[in-house]
């Protein structure tokens, strides 16, 4: 057995955002994400393999990847956040989950929902994440 | 920077990532649905208050800027 001791893992065009392949390791990190904000104006935090997100009416949003996933076997997780302030409207926190509807390789179709009657609502964060979906 | 387009329900709008390598056209060409029209407009030609979201509209005559591949 040996051990890598390196500080720094680079691709060899010494680029700092393009990542070198660890092909042992790509099923375990992460393929996509994104966080963005579902209220006002609709932006994003931040993400990565995200092309765009798309806003398809109250709490119901697309996580459009930038490269295709190989295959549908991916998993999504996904959190929200009613709210950036110290207060919200009311006692409710927010659930998100994928969309009713056949996946596939391009997108993640997401639904935010009161649980306390399911209808969907905005959201100052919502958070998705992609594990899988990797040849 | 905004893509608009029309779905069977209202309107959908794409906000593009600002750390994807895709141009503007690039990303309305690849995530706007095979077929659709759509319009690029900047972040403040799309009203802030959501409250009356779901009832947005926009005429299809303005969706010139492309159609999605």
């Amino acid at each position: 057995m040996s051990t890598i001791k390196a500080n720094t893992l680079l691709h060899s065009d010494g680029s700092t955002t393009n990542p070198p392949a660890i092909p042992a390791l790509d099923k375990r990190m992460v393929t996509a994400w994104v966080s963005w904000n579902g209220i006002g104006t609709v932006s994003i935090y931040s993400s990565e393999n995200v092309s765009s997100i798309t806003d398809a009416g109250v709490g119901l949003f697309t996580v459009n990847f930038a490269t295709a996933l190989a295959n549908t076997n991916w998993v999504a997780v996904m959190s929200t956040q009613e709210n950036n302030g110290s207060t919200h409207s009311s006692s409710n926190n927010r659930v998100i989950g994928p969309a009713r509807v056949a996946r596939n390789v391009n997108n993640c179709m997401v639904r935010a929902a009161n649980p306390s009657d399911y209808s969907t609502r905005d959201n100052a964060r919502n958070d998705v994440l992609i594990m899988g979906g990797r040849a | 920077m905004k893509i608009i387009y029309q779905t069977d329900d209202g309107i959908a709008i794409i906000t593009p990532a600002p750390n994807c390598s895709l141009t503007d056209a690039q990303t309305a060409a690849k995530d706007v649905p095979t077929g659709s029209a759509y319009k690029i407009v900047a972040d403040d030609y799309v009203p802030s208050d959501r409250t009356w979201r779901n009832a947005w509209t926009i005429e299809a005559s303005e969706l010139t800027d492309g159609v999605g591949e």
